[in-house]
C-alpha cells in the first residue's frame, strides 16, 4: 500500500466501492470514499483524465452563460471552485478575461450596458470562487491592456476565471485515495459487471496486455466513465441518454497574449483564446459525436474553424505555430431537440436499480469546476447503501502539496535552480516542492533540464515515476508537461525513457518501447496539426530514431 | 520571379551551372559540374538535413538486419526491385551504382586533405559495423575517419562522462550487446565513466571548446586522470560521445590515442549532431578551395516562384531573397526536403522555388487529406514524409506531367518517393543523384549558347 496506489485487493475480498473512470469524477469519487473509510478500487482503461477531463478548458470556471437558463449549475460551478482552490491552491491560476462588446449598430450601446448589468449579477457568485467583481472598460481602456485586438468595439468587460491543470488534478485526487487504502489501477479496462441475480456485485476487469481477466468483487460499482458511461451503463443493462459532444482545443507553441479573450466565431458561438501556462489554446467545438471515442481527431474543419474564429479578433493568431490539440468528447446529458450549445450542464446521479441492476450507479453530466460535489453526492448515496456514515471532508482537507507552499526564491536559494525551473516546480507539486527537489541531490545529474520546452529537470522526472502512478512513459505528459512542446519529445524523450528504465529496472527492449510508446502519443497529437515547422521537426523525429523503429520488411508498394 | 521564356535581357551569366542547396547533394553536383570545366555558384538557405548526419554514409541497407552478410550492391538492388519510385529505382540498379561510385571518388578526392578522409568505398562488401550514441548497433557503407572501428574488434570500452545526457555509457553498452545478441563476431563492449565534463554543455558548445589548444589539452587530461585508478582497459578500441572537436575533430582523438596507447574512435551521433555539422562545414570548405561561390545564407537564398512558365522552356535567372538575380546556363535543385525547406507544406504539398510535381513513394501527386497522408503511429511508414519531386530518369524535375525546364534538374532529399529511414540510403541517393544532376547541368549549359 505504498503511494504509488499499488495497494491490492486480496482474491476473495469484497470491496465496499469500484469505480470505473480515471477523470475528474472518478478520481475526486475515489478520495472521498476512501476519506470515509470505504475500501475502493478504481479502474480506468488508460491513463488519468484520458477522456473529457484531460480534453477539457482546464478552466474550473463558473459558467456565467448558464446564468440565464441553468442557475444552478453557475451556482455549483462558483461553489466548488471555491473549494477547489482551498483543497489545491497550487494547480489553480488566475485567468483574466476580456470580453470585448463590439458595435452593433442601435444595439451596440446597448449591448454593452447589458452585459454590464449581465456580469453584475454574474458578480453576486464571484465571491464563493474568490474572483474579482468584473469591470467595465472603455475602448481606449481595453486596447491598453491588448493592443492587438482588432475590431469596432464599443468596449469591454472583464471577467475572472481560474485555471487549473486538470490532468495533476486526477493524479492529486488518485495519490491521496491511494494514501488512505484505495486501490488504483489505470490501464485497466472494465469489461463486463459481476451479478449476483440482479444485483451488481463487482466488474470483470482485463489489465492492458493481459490476455486474461480478472474478477474484484465489490458492494457497488460506479459508472463514472464520461462519455464512454452509455456504453458501461449498457453493461448493467441500463439506458443512459448522453449527447456525447465533442470539443477541440487548439495548442499554439507559446504565449500570445496574457488575457483570455472571448471572441464571435462565423456561427455566433462564443470561442476564447487563453493563455495555459507556457502556450496558447484556442476553444472550443462542440458537436454531437457519434464516433468511436477512442479513435479522436481533430478534423481540418475544425482547425479551420477555430483558427478563422479568432484570426478576425487577433490576426497575429495565423503566423502562430499550432504544436498539437486536444480532443475530447463531453458527456453531457441528453435531451432531445436541442443545439449542443444550449444542453443544460447538470449532473445527475442515477440509481440503476430503477434498471433492474441495484448496486450499479451511473454519475453523468456535469463539468469540472463542481466534480467535488458531483462526487460527493455520488458518495452520499453510496455511502447510504454502506450504512456509512462519516462526513465528507473533500472540502477541508487539502490534496497532497495543497498546505502552505515554500516561495520561490527560498527554493532557488536552497537548490540552486533559476526561478523559472522553481516556479514551474511549485505549481505542480506545491508545498511537496521540496521533497522533489531532494531528488535531485542523489545525482550530478539531479537538476538537470530534461525538457527545455517546459523546463522540467530530471529530479521531477524521477519523483514523479516513483510517486505518481507512472506506468507508461507517456504518462509523464500529464505528471510534468513533459514533451508536449514544440520538439515533440526529440530532445526529452531519449532522456527520460532512460530514467524511466533505470527507475523501473527495465532492459533495453522496454526502454525502446517506452521511448516509442511515448513518441507515438506524441505524434497522435502534433499528426493533426501538422504544418511546415512541425513537419521539419517530425521529420528529424523519425531519421532521429531510425535505430529504434521497428520497420516492416521490404514490402512492395505497388 | 524566374523569367523562363527565353528573355535574357542581354546579361551575361553569372555562372553556367546554379546550384540550389549547399548539402551533401548539391556539393557533389557543383564538384561534378565543376569536374567538367563549367563555371559553378551554390546558392542557399540555411542548414538540412546534411547537417543533422550521424558521421556515417548511408547507401543501401536494410535497418533491422542490424549486421548483415549483404552487400551493399545486394541492399541497392533489393530497393530498386521493391521500391520503383525510390530514386535508385528511377535510375536503375546499375545506374545508381555507377552515380554512387563516381559522387563517392568526387566527395573523397575533395575531402582528402583534411579529417573527414574517406577510405575507398566497397559495394560488394558488407555494410561495415558501428555503433550510435542512441545505443544501437547499426551498420553503414562508409563512416568517417571519427567512426571507424578496428577491424573484427574483440573488445571494446564505451568511455562516457559523468551526468552527460547526451552519451550514456551504461545504456550505450546494454543497447548494442542486445543488438548483437547472437553475433559470434561480436565484440565485448564494457562501460566506463569518467568524472564531470563541461557543465551544461551541449555537445556542440563542447566540440568548440575541444577545438582550441587549451580546451583540447584539458580534455586529454581529464579523461587520462580519470581512466587512472580504474578498470584495466585491454581493449581494441575506446569509443567516446561524438563531440570531440568540430573543425578539428581528429586532434583531441590523435592525442588522446597517443596517452593512452589505444585507438579512439567516436559513436555514430543523434540530434544535435555534431558529426553532421563537421562535414557541412567540410563540404562548404571543398567548394571555397574548387572556386565554387557560395551565395546567400540564413534567410537569403533564391526567392520563391510566382506562377509556372511555359512547359519544356529554359531557365536563366533565379531571384535571391537578399534582392540580386543570378542569370546561369542551367540549374540543379538540391534544396532538401522538410528539415532543408526545399519542400512546403501549408494546407498542401508544394515545391516553393519552381512550382514542381511532387510524388509520394505510394505513388500518389502529394495531395489529401493529413489523415490520408499520415498514419497512426510514426512507426509506420508515412507517405508524407516520402513526399518530393517527381523526376524521370534524366533527373529532370516535371511540372504539370511535363519537364518543367529543359535546363533544371534535381537531386539529393527533395526527390520524391522514398524515406531514408527504411531503406537507409540518404547519402547514396545524394551522391548518385548529385553526380548525375551536376554533370546534366553542365552538358545543358555547354549547350545552351
Amino acid at each position: 500500500m505504498g503511494d504509488d496506489g499499488n495497494g491490492s485487493s486480496a482474491v476473495g475480498e469484497i470491496v465496499d466501492a469500484l469505480i470505473i473512470g480515471g477523470g475528474s469524477n472518478g478520481t475526486g469519487l475515489a478520495r472521498d470514499l476512501a476519506k470515509r473509510g470505504a475500501s475502493v478500487v478504481l479502474c480506468e482503461k488508460g491513463d488519468f483524465a484520458r477522456g473529457a477531463t484531460g480534453a477539457s478548458s482546464a478552466m474550473i470556471h463558473g459558467g456565467p452563460r448558464y446564468l440565464l437558463d441553468d442557475v444552478d449549475t453557475t451556482k455549483h460551478a462558483c461553489e466548488d471552485s471555491g473549494y477547489i482552490q482551498k483543497i489545491v491552491p497550487h494547480l489553480l491560476f488566475r485567468v483574466p478575461f476580456l470580453v470585448p462588446i463590439r458595435k452593433g449598430d442601435t444595439y451596440g450601446r446597448l449591448q454593452h450596458l447589458l452585459a454590464d448589468v449581465y456580469f453584475d449579477v454574474y458578480d453576486r457568485y464571484t465571491p464563493l470562487k474568490n474572483g474579482l467583481p468584473h469591470a467595465s472598460l472603455t475602448v481606449e481602456q481595453m486596447m491598453a491592456m491588448e493592443p492587438r485586438l482588432r475590431g469596432d468595439f464599443m468596449g469591454a468587460v472583464t471577467l475572472d476565471e481560474w485555471g487549473i491543470d486538470p490532468g495533476r488534478l486526477c493524479v492529486l485526487n488518485a495519490a491521496d485515495a491511494a494514501a488512505h487504502g484505495a486501490d488504483i489501477r489505470t490501464y485497466t479496462e472494465v469489461v463486463g459487471l459481476l451479478r449476483e441475480g440482479a444485483q451488481v456485485c463487482g466488474a470483470r476487469v482485463r489489465a492492458q496486455g493481459s490476455a486474461s481477466t480478472e474478477d474484484i468483487r465489490a458492494k457497488t460499482v460506479i459508472n463514472c466513465g464520461g462519455p464512454w458511461a452509455s456504453a458501461l451503463a449498457g453493461l448493467g443493462g441500463a439506458d443512459v441518454y448522453l449527447r456525447p459532444g465533442k470539443g477541440v482545443h487548439l495548442i499554439y507553441e507559446k504565449r500570445v497574449t496574457n488575457f483570455a479573450i472571448v471572441a464571435e466565431a462565423e456561427d455566433g458561438r462564443e470561442i476564447f483564446v487563453m493563455p495555459y501556462q507556457n502556450e496558447t489554446w484556442i476553444g472550443t467545438t462542440d458537436d454531437d459525436y457519434y464516433g468511436d471515442l477512442d479513435d479522436l481527431w481533430a478534423t481540418k474543419d475544425e482547425i479551420d474553424y477555430l483558427e478563422k474564429s479568432v484570426s478576425r479578433l487577433l490576426p497575429e493568431i495565423a503566423e502562430q505555430r499550432l504544436i498539437g490539440t486536444r480532443v475530447g468528447v463531453r458527456n453531457t446529458v441528453g435531451a432531445w431537440g436541442e443545439q449542443e450549445d444550449a444542453l443544460s450542464r447538470r449532473f445527475d446521479v442515477i440509481d440503476h436499480a430503477k434498471d433492474g441492476a441495484p448496486g450499479f450507479f451511473s454519475l453523468v453530466g456535469g463539468k469540472l469546476a463542481s466534480f467535488r460535489v458531483q462526487a460527493e453526492e455520488v458518495a452520499d448515496r453510496v455511502c447510504l447503501d454502506l450504512g456509512n456514515k462519516t462526513a465528507c471532508r473533500t472540502h477541508i482537507d487539502r490534496l497532497p502539496g495543497g498546505d502552505e507552499a515554500p516561495k520561490n526564491n527560498a527554493l532557488v536559494k536552497e537548490y540552486g535552480i533559476s526561478p523559472l525551473e522553481a516556479e514551474r516546480v511549485l505549481s505542480r507539486h506545491g508545498a511537496l516542492s521540496p521533497k522533489v527537489l531532494d531528488v535531485g541531490r542523489e545525482s550530478a545529474s539531479g537538476f538537470a533540464t530534461i525538457c527545455v520546452c517546459e523546463p522540467t529537470l530530471e529530479c521531477e522526472v524521477r519523483y514523479c515515476i516513483r510517486h505518481e502512478m507512472v506506468r507508461h512513459l507517456g504518462d509523464l505528459m500529464v505528471r510534468c508537461r513533459l514533451g508536449l512542446g514544440a520538439c515533440q519529445g526529440i530532445e526529452c524523450g531519449l532522456r527520460a525513457a532512460q530514467i524511466f528504465a533505470e527507475e523501473r529496472g527495465l532492459d533495453v527492449e522496454d526502454e525502446r518501447a517506452a521511448l516509442m510508446d511515448f513518441l507515438s502519443r506524441r505524434w497522435r497529437s502534433v499528426r493533426p496539426v501538422l504544418s511546415q515547422a512541425q513537419l521539419a521537426a517530425a521529420e528529424l523525429m523519425m531519421i532521429q530514431y531510425t535505430g529504434l523503429w521497428r520497420k516492416p520488411t521490404l514490402t512492395p508498394f505497388a | 520571379m524566374h523569367d523562363g521564356d527565353g528573355d535574357r535581357a542581354g546579361n551575361a551569366p553569372s555562372c553556367d551551372v546554379l546550384v540550389i542547396g549547399a548539402g551533401l547533394a548539391g556539393t557533389v553536383a557543383a564538384l561534378a559540374a565543376k569536374a567538367t570545366g563549367a563555371s559553378v555558384v551554390v546558392a542557399r538557405k540555411g542548414y538540412g538535413a546534411t547537417a543533422f548526419s550521424t558521421g556515417a554514409l548511408d547507401i543501401a541497407n536494410t535497418p533491422e538486419l542490424r549486421v548483415s552478410t549483404r552487400s551493399v550492391h545486394e541492399h541497392l538492388q533489393d530497393i530498386v526491385q521493391h521500391r520503383r519510385r525510390h530514386p535508385y529505382g528511377v535510375l536503375g540498379a546499375e545506374k545508381s551504382a555507377q552515380g554512387i561510385a563516381e559522387g563517392y571518388r568526387l566527395l573523397a578526392e575533395a575531402l582528402a586533405q583534411g579529417p573527414l578522409a574517406l577510405d575507398a568505398l566497397e559495394l560488394e562488401q558488407p555494410n561495415r559495423q558501428c555503433l550510435s550514441s542512441l545505443g544501437v548497433a547499426g551498420s553503414a557503407a562508409a563512416v568517417f575517419p571519427a567512426h571507424r572501428l578496428p577491424v573484427k574488434p574483440q573488445s571494446l570500452a564505451l568511455v562516457g562522462f559523468a551526468a552527460d545526457p547526451y552519451f550514456d555509457s551504461g545504456r550505450v553498452r546494454r543497447g548494442v550487446t542486445r543488438d548483437l545478441a547472437g553475433d559470434e563476431d561480436a565484440p565485448m563492449l564494457q562501460e566506463v565513466v569518467v568524472p564531470g565534463l563541461l557543465p551544461d554543455c551541449t555537445p556542440v558548445g563542447i566540440a568548440k571548446v575541444l577545438d582550441s589548444d587549451a580546451g583540447c589539452a584539458a580534455f586529454v587530461e581529464q579523461v587520462v586522470a580519470g581512466l587512472q585508478g580504474g578498470p584495466e582497459l585491454d581493449v581494441d578500441a575506446l569509443v567516446l560521445p561524438p563531440y570531440l572537436g568540430l573543425a578539428h575533430s581528429d586532434r583531441v582523438r590523435a592525442q588522446l590515442s597517443e596517452a593512452l596507447k589505444l585507438p579512439v574512435v567516436e559513436a555514430l551521433a543523434h540530434t544535435p549532431s555534431v558529426p553532421g555539422l563537421r562535414l557541412q562545414l567540410q563540404l562548404e570548405a571543398t567548394l571555397a578551395r574548387a572556386g565554387i561561390a557560395v551565395v546567400g545564407g540564413v534567410g537569403g537564398g533564391p526567392h520563391a516562384s510566382h506562377g509556372p512558365t511555359a512547359a519544356g522552356s529554359a531557365l536563366h535567372r533565379v531571384q535571391m531573397l537578399t534582392g540580386e538575380a543570378l542569370d546561369c546556363r542551367s540549374v540543379v535543385l538540391a534544396s532538401g526536403r522538410f528539415v532543408g525547406g526545399g519542400i512546403l507544406y501549408d494546407d498542401g504539398l508544394r515545391e516553393p522555388l519552381f512550382d514542381l510535381d511532387i510524388v509520394t513513394e505510394i505513388g500518389g501527386s502529394g495531395e489529401g487529406s493529413l489523415a490520408a497522408m499520415t498514419r497512426a503511429l510514426p512507426a509506420q511508414l508515412q507517405p508524407l514524409m516520402t513526399a518530393g519531386v517527381w523526376v524521370n530518369d534524366e533527373l529532370r524535375p516535371m511540372r504539370e506531367g511535363a519537364v518543367a525546364h529543359t535546363n533544371l534538374f534535381a537531386a539529393g532529399m527533395v526527390l520524391g518517393g522514398f524515406a531514408s529511414r527504411f531503406t537507409l540510403c540518404a547519402d547514396g541517393v545524394a551522391l548518385a543523384t548529385g553526380f548525375f544532376a551536376g554533370q546534366a547541368a553542365a552538358a545543358a549549359a555547354g549547350t545552351a549558347l
